[in-house]
């Protein structure tokens, strides 16, 4: 279970500066597999953008909301960069299985373990 | 670049501490801004006024609209409720959370109104007619 404190980062895309934090996130690990749960408010289904490049797992956030440009700021505490999350993943995982669901502004990504990486038991002869 | 797995995940259970940490301010007043170090309130939140209202936002991630309970009382305006880290799992996970906003003189108590979507509340809080900007002819 790792949590992360706000990280912003400027990058170049396409001409546009965009900003991005590092969200929040937790790992639940099990027999089966592992849960990534990443909290991006302000996300929704159509906002995430989930990648793998070999081992390592890409995860972005766009948010669908912003303040409107015509309120006036009287109290201002939320950051409202999108979110980037890079995990590499030093795991055994069947990348062809892994899943994801976002709900509330959070996104769970299921990721099975490869078949050779799960528990066995070995009997004693 | 994060490993995904490290050696001190192998702990696990600090959600929970994470999450009342992040929900649990509780204060009927504006915080300092920057004071306290710079330090924010752990559950932070926005305020912006336009001509005809003002509006709250909140981040709840992961916070469902049953669980979520806001009330007007005496020009404070209260969030609460409770997010359960695992749904499913009702062991001992709940995290009760609650953040008080003193809200400006001029607000249209009756016609608040509240959207939860995607982890952020939006509540509108229309000012009375008589506090709307208005211009003024010059006979």
């Amino acid at each position: 279970m790792t949590t992360t404190a706000d990280l912003p980062s400027k990058v170049a895309n396409g001409g546009e500066q965009r900003r991005f934090r590092r969200p929040v996130y937790e790992v639940d690990a099990n027999a089966d597999g592992y849960q990534i749960s990443v909290f991006m408010p302000g996300v929704a289904k159509d906002g995430v953008q989930i990648a793998l490049h070999g081992r390592n797992l890409e995860i972005e956030g766009t948010r669908r909301d912003r303040p409107q440009e015509s309120w006036r700021p009287v109290l201002t505490e939320l950051n409202w960069d999108d979110y980037r999350l890079r995990l590499e993943l030093n795991v055994r995982v069947n990348d062809s299985a892994i899943s994801a669901q976002v709900t509330d502004g959070v996104l769970r990504l299921t990721l099975p373990k490869a078949d050779e990486a799960k528990p066995r038991r070995i009997e004693v002869a | 670049m994060i490993s995904l797995l490290r050696p001190d995940m192998s702990r696990s259970g600090n959600l929970e501490d994470w999450l009342r940490e992040y929900f649990s301010f509780d204060d009927p007043f504006f915080p300092p801004r920057g004071g306290l170090a710079g330090r924010l309130p752990a559950l932070p939140a926005d305020f912006y006024e336009d001509g005809d209202a003002f509006h709250a936002l909140l981040e709840l991630p992961g916070v469902a609209k049953e669980n979520l309970d806001v009330t007007l009382e005496n020009s404070v305006l209260r969030v609460s409720g409770k997010y359960n880290p695992r749904p499913g799992d009702e062991a001992n996970r709940v995290v009760e959370f609650s953040r008080s906003l003193a809200l400006p003189d001029g607000v249209d108590g009756a016609g608040v109104s509240a959207e939860l979507r995607d982890g952020i509340l939006h509540l509108r809080l229309p000012k009375h007619e008589e506090r709307k900007p208005r211009s003024i002819q010059i006979g």
